[in-house]
Formats: C-alpha cells, structure tokens, sequence
C-alpha cells in the first residue's frame, strides 16, 4: 500500500500550479506612464521642499504661522466676514452693556425681570431661568 | 538625451538613495524606473484594482523619497518598499469590502494566435480569482513568491516573519489556489 506525505503533496500542488502562474505572468502591464510623472513629480517636491527648508529654516516657521491664520480666515468666510463677525461682537458687548436697544424711535429692554423661586434643586432653578421671558 | 538607465544600471540602490537624497533627480529616475514596476505589480495581484495599485505604489515611493536623507543602508530598497507595498495593500483589503471573485480587467489584445492567448487568458483569470480567496497574508506570499521570484528568507524580511512561517503560508496557499484549480483543468485546455 502507498501512502502520500507532505512532500507529495507540495510537488502535486506545485505541477497543479505551473502552468496557471507562467500564464498569469504573461499578462503583466508595466505601470502607466502618468503613474511614472506622478512618482516623479513627487521626487522633485520633496526634493525642493528639503531644500527650502535646510536654506531658509527661520522662513518656515513663519509660512506655517501665514497658513494657520489663512486657514482660520478661511474657516470663518474670509476677511471681510471676518471684519462683519467683529463689528457684530462689539455691538452685542455694548447692547449688553448699555442694557437698551432703539428700534425705530422706541426703546427696547434688554434685561429680563425674573422672579425665581429658591427651590434649591439645581435642575429645578435651570429650567425656571431658561423659560423665564 | 542621457536617460537614467545609461549611466545607471549597475548603481547600488543605497548609492541611489543618497544621491537623491543629495538633491540629484536622475538618481530618483533610476530606482522609479528600477523598482516602481514591481511595486505596481506586487499591489495590483494583491488588490486586483489598477487605480488601487498605483495609489499605492505612488505612496510607497513617497515615503521612499521622504525617508531618503535617514537611509543609512537599513535594508535592501526593494525589500523596503515591498514592505511598505504589502502593508499598504493588506491595510486597504482589510478596510474595503469583500473581494469580488472578478477577474482583474483585461489587458487588450490584439496579437496573431489568439486562440492560444485567450486560453493563456482564461488560466491567468482563474488562477487571480483563486488568488483572491486566499487570507491577505497568503495572497502577499503567494505573490511574492510566484510573480516576484523573492526567496523565502526575503519573504520573511518583508511581511516580517519567521522564514518557517512564511512556508507554511506557501504550503497552505499553494494547497488551497491547488484545490480551487485542479477541477477546472479540462475546462482551461490542460490535457489530462
């Protein structure tokens, strides 16, 4: 009686596979050649941002501080939201401050007279002073 | 024109690497041109999507590029970037969905005896749909092995294991696309 043992089946499974990995490795494209500009481009960006960095190195912490507010102007809609946003909060701190508003000839009050009621719970005396007008 | 393989060709990879890290673009050439090729091929059987693949060849060679001026001779490059490569691969496969048992898209073929080139076709599309059902780690031996032609103990170095278990990967992947396969070789023009 034969028996059959690991190797026999590794050199099964290897003439089993031959033929199919040689026909596999037939149908290998080379990558494209916009693939290659890429990697390449890449290359020379990081080759010049090395450069720039090792001859001017006070220069980039400066850029990064221009980024980082550029990105916060952006954030907010640009200079002249940002300028709109800052004009806003300085009326709003004075209207708070003044305690009255003038619409229209008529004067409007700011400030809310609210009567709570010590209850002592602290869940209880937030949700009177929200809901109060 | 000087093209980087004139001068070139017979450059050690390290010696390649400190020249690009020295700011010399024709050295960068040299080793897309010397290494980029397998890469590609290495992650295209793997995820079996070209635009995957050159996503990650593109980002192996960037971080070939970036680690450039601290090489110091760490490890053979190609090992390196088949390194980077298969992690990147087994990264993707992990975070997308199920492979589909698809083949890879055809490569057009207009050549003369195409009887013969579809058959040599149909059994490079069989074999990449087995491929496909093998677990990640033996798809990256396989490949390794069989398309690049890396010995075990590089095998190893790559997916960063024992040479041992890098052959029972082998053992275990060849014995599974081998079950897959051997019903099919009539079907694939194989004369029994």
């Amino acid at each position: 009686m034969t028996t059959t043992g690991p190797d026999d089946h590794r050199h099964r499974d290897a003439a089993t596979l031959a033929p199919f990995f040689a026909a596999a490795r037939r149908d290998e494209p080379a990558p494209p050649h916009y693939l290659i500009s890429a990697i390449l481009a890449d290359a020379g960006e990081v080759s010049a941002t090395r450069a720039a960095a090792a001859t001017s190195p006070a220069v980039a912490p400066r850029a990064a501080a221009r980024r980082r507010r550029g990105g916060f102007l952006a954030a907010v809609g640009g200079w002249r939201v940002a300028t709109a946003l800052a004009a806003a909060s300085v009326f709003g701190f004075w209207v708070g401050l003044s305690g009255t508003i003038d619409v229209g000839g008529r004067v409007g009050w700011t400030t809310a007279t609210v009567e709570t009621v010590e209850t002592g719970d602290p869940v209880t005396e937030f949700f009177d002073l929200a809901s109060a007008e | 024109m000087r093209t980087s393989l004139d001068g070139d060709l017979g450059v050690p990879d390290a010696e390649l690497v400190a020249r690009y890290a020295a700011g010399d673009q024709s050295a960068a050439r040299a080793l897309t041109e010397r290494h980029a090729p397998r890469v590609f091929a290495l992650a295209r059987r793997m995820l079996r999507e070209t635009a995957e693949a050159e996503d990650v060849t593109q980002e192996a060679m960037l971080r070939l590029w970036r680690i450039a001026p601290a090489w110091e001779d760490r490890a053979a490059v190609g090992t390196w970037l088949y390194r980077v490569a298969s992690n990147l691969c087994i990264d993707r496969m992990r975070k997308r969905r199920p492979i589909s048992g698809e083949p890879l898209p055809e490569v057009p073929d207009e050549a003369p005896g195409v009887l013969r080139r579809l058959e040599a076709r149909d059994r490079a599309a069989a074999l990449d749909a087995a491929l496909a059902a093998l677990p990640e780690r033996q798809r990256a031996a396989i490949v390794l092995r069989h398309f690049e032609d890396r010995s075990n103990p590089e095998i190893a170095a790559v997916l960063d294991l024992s040479v041992e278990a890098v052959e029972s990967l082998l053992a275990r992947g060849r014995r599974a696309l081998a079950a897959a396969l051997v019903g099919r070789r009539a079907e694939l023009g194989f004369i029994e």
